[in-house]
């Protein structure tokens, strides 16, 4: 689903720890919003759907805004 | 004669810990060679103790005197300020970074974006990057500064914690010795603010920055170091401009030189007479009196006899100016400028405000091994006193004397005395570590004052037990004939430490 919306890298922090370097990760897992701008980060597991998808400032299938409070 | 924090501990498992020299002036001496190798020692103190000096130095030594490389993993300070702050002693990190030998993991921030937490997390980013710089620089020391500023970023101390000590076991598994700063709240209270000591470090220093009697301390403890002895106690240290961190005194270890047996002159031919033939060589001697009584003449003697005799001599007074000096000198038809003019003779006077006595005390120690000097005369050791607490005066007394012991230089200190009496802090302290004393007084004799001298104490040789009288004109000091008639009026020593006047003396 997020697939369709977005690029999405996966990078293990074991396996490239220059990149963890570069990109200054501390917190496993993060999640770095590169584009578009403003960039974002989130660290944590996302277990919270809605709280994840709010940071990382996510638009939902339907198009609305997740910033605000929206159920399934 | 090793100074106060005498003990040695032991802790309960005996198994021999290998030890990696730190190379931090005297920090080496009182863990007893250094930090536990392969472990994380966790180094605590409350704000402004010194912690991510020590921490920096750690790794500045090391590649200084070691060659071996490190990894700073900075959680507060900017790479930027670290390079900064080691470059205003000298240091260029950038040119170790360039080499491979240094590394930052930056931590101090994770980049521009504001940080949200969602769910669960590890520091897996952190872990792995320290093993990836320690494996890309070969490095032998890491340091981590400071877990205040991880747990204040990082909520969940649980994580945190378990986190610490993986990385703590990753380090271990490549063999790196590692420091860790922790905040205290307060000096003697719990050892950090987040109770990490017991998972994290075998190994814990104490730093302290201690206000006492309206004079800063700062010391260092070694608190414990599983499976390996070091001493015990708190020391004084100071951060040097030049030498940065130093822990006073250097030396603990009471030299194990034969003592010597040649004689050299004090400079007067009668006190030399009361010595049974001069002072040994290697003499550490206290000459102790009130105002007026020619302790500074007396010094002057001392020191125009080794240059009369080749040897090289230090003066270091923090009583009179240079011209104070030279002037009252030139008095005595004894001309220290010329003497100095020669190279053999090194005046330094200090003013004794301008400092701490730690750094006096480290001045001394640097102009002794910068000069090397036979012969060593500190006029008057008493001023050190407006500057010092009782403790740190007795520290740095002791530090002194076994330094110059050590080293074989014949040592005059001066110090004061009350009118009469005897019992000044340094020179309690002083007398214990001295082989020879000699006390000047007033001694009033049929309505006039006048000036008696003591050999109180001669280590290794029998000296003259009279008390004489002496003289001061233009040919400096003249020691004469036994004090007739003056019984009564000598008091009790000052080895016995008690400053208590004579019933027929000034007091």
């Amino acid at each position: 689903m997020l697939a369709e919306q977005a690029d999405i890298e996966v990078v293990d922090v074991l396996t490239s720890p220059e990149r963890a370097e570069s990109e200054k990760v501390i917190a496993t897992p993060t999640v770095l919003r590169l584009s578009p701008a403003p960039a974002r980060r989130v660290i944590g597991d996302l277990a919270d759907y809605h709280m994840a998808a709010a940071a990382l400032g996510l638009r939902s299938s339907d198009g609305s805004s997740t910033d605000g409070h929206r159920d399934e | 004669m090793a100074p106060r924090p005498t003990g040695i501990a032991m802790s309960e498992s005996l198994r021999p810990v290998s030890k990696l020299e730190t190379g931090i002036a005297g920090l080496d001496q009182i863990t007893l060679g250094g930090l536990p190798e392969g472990r994380t020692t966790l180094v605590a103190g409350s704000t402004g103790t010194g912690k991510t000096q020590l921490a920096l130095e750690f790794l500045i030594r090391g590649m200084e005197q070691y060659d071996q490389a490190g990894v700073f993993v900075t959680f507060e300070e900017r790479p930027e300020d670290i390079r900064r702050n080691a470059a205003a002693f000298g240091m260029d990190i950038e040119s170790w970074e360039a080499a491979g030998k240094w590394a930052f993991v930056d931590a101090s921030d994770e980049g521009d974006e504001p940080n949200v937490v969602v769910g669960g997390y590890d520091l897996g980013g952190l872990v792995s990057r320290v093993a990836y710089a320690v494996r890309r620089v070969s490095a032998a020391r890491v340091c981590f500064d400071s877990l205040g500023a991880v747990f204040g970023r990082f909520a969940d101390v649980g994580v945190v914690r378990f986190e610490l000590k993986r990385a703590a076991d990753a380090l271990r598994e490549m063999n790196v010795t590692s420091i860790l700063t922790a905040e205290r709240t307060d000096e003697y209270g719990a050892i950090s603010r987040f109770d990490v000591e017991e998972f994290v470090a075998d190994n814990v220093v104490l730093l302290r920055n201690v206000l006492e009697k309206e004079k800063r301390r700062r010391t260092v403890e070694v608190l414990k170091q599983r499976g390996s002895p070091h001493r015990t106690g708190e020391w004084v240290f100071t951060i040097d401009p030049e030498q940065g961190l130093v822990v006073l005194p250097l030396s603990v270890q009471v030299s194990d030189q034969p003592a010597s047996t040649e004689r050299v002159t004090t400079g007067i031919d009668e006190l030399d007479q009361m010595f049974d033939g001069g002072i040994y060589r290697d003499t550490v001697a206290l000459a102790a009196g009130p105002t007026g009584t020619g302790k500074t003449l007396l010094a002057t003697h001392f020191i125009a006899a080794g240059v009369d005799a080749g040897e090289r001599c230090l003066l270091f007074t923090f009583e009179d100016s240079r011209d104070q000096l030279f002037r009252n000198t030139n008095s005595w038809d004894l001309d220290l400028e010329a003497m100095e003019a020669t190279g053999t003779l090194q005046i330094i006077c200090e003013y004794p405000e301008l400092a701490s006595l730690e750094d006096h005390f480290l001045s001394l120690k640097k102009a002794i091994d910068d000069f090397k000097p036979d012969r060593l005369v500190v006029d008057n050791i008493s001023a050190l006193e407006r500057v010092a607490t009782a403790r740190g005066m007795r520290d740095t007394a002791i530090g002194l004397g076994a330094y110059v012991k050590q080293h074989g230089v014949t040592t005059l200190f001066t110090a004061s005395s009350d009118l009469v009496g005897g019992s000044s802090i340094t020179e309690s302290h002083l007398s214990t570590l001295t082989d020879v004393i000699v006390l000047l007084r007033y001694v009033e004799l049929e309505a006039e004052m006048r000036r008696s001298v003591t050999v109180l104490k001669m280590r290794g040789s029998s000296h003259d037990r009279l008390i004489r009288e002496y003289v001061i004109d233009d040919q400096g000091m003249r020691i004469g004939e036994p004090l007739a008639g003056a019984s009564g009026v000598i008091l009790p020593s000052v080895a016995a430490g008690h400053g208590a006047g004579a019933p027929s003396s000034n007091g």
